[in-house]
């Protein structure tokens, strides 16, 4: 099980093969092994709307109205494939994390220690493997 | 017992026992997604991925917010 952060969500939504981590992904995904957080979801879903997203925006505009939208709005959504755990669950678990996580850090934790999951990210944090290594929940970078 | 302490492993234990009860230890679906997006928006969605473009649009949405930053 692995909870990953937005950019690997976004590789994801790509729907893409061309690499060993997107078939190590799609994997996950075969076996109903990918969640995320509301937090990375939160930060994708604005981000993609964002007009540094040249390339996106590009092929956008290059679409019939109809089709816009219909992209904008399966970018928006999160498909039933990928996991998010709800809030009423999370939030105890996130409480009673030690050394002040931000609310990025509690959820990514908080989701992998009750899921018994590898949190994958594309970045490096300290304060991510602060928080998940006094957690004991495993943080893998790729 | 995990360095968190009993109370917090029995919190763990607790959580995921309901969740395994709502069927939620597992996302709604498996499987490969069907988004059906257009091939010019997948190669779109990478380009920006690998130029820093996609960085560049999570600073200027999310801006110095210290809940949604590394």
């Amino acid at each position: 099980m692995i909870v990953i952060d937005d950019r690997l969500l976004l590789m994801v939504l790509s729907e893409r093969q061309d690499t060993e981590l997107d078939r190590r992904l799609g994997d996950a995904l075969a076996t109903g092994g990918v969640f995320t957080t509301g937090s990375w979801y939160w930060r994708l879903a604005r981000a993609a709307g964002a007009s540094s997203m040249g390339s996106l925006s590009r092929a956008l505009s290059a679409l019939p109205e109809d089709a816009q939208q219909s992209v904008k709005t399966a970018l928006a959504r999160l498909p039933h494939e990928i996991g998010m755990m709800h809030p009423r669950d999370l939030v105890p678990v996130m409480r009673d994390l030690r050394g002040h996580p931000n609310l990025l850090t509690a959820e990514a934790v908080a989701s992998a220690v009750v899921l018994d999951a590898t949190i994958l990210v594309t970045t490096e944090s300290a304060l991510l493997n602060r928080i998940a290594t006094a957690t004991g929940v495993p943080v893998e970078i790729v | 017992m995990s360095a968190m302490g009993e109370e917090f492993d029995l919190l763990v234990a607790r959580t995921r026992r309901e969740l395994e009860a709502r069927g939620e230890l597992r996302p709604p679906k498996t499987g490969p997604l069907h988004l059906d997006l257009p091939d010019s928006v997948r190669s779109a969605l990478r380009e920006d991925l690998a130029s820093g473009a996609y960085d560049r649009a999570v600073k200027e949405t999310t801006g110095d917010d210290p809940d949604l930053n590394e």
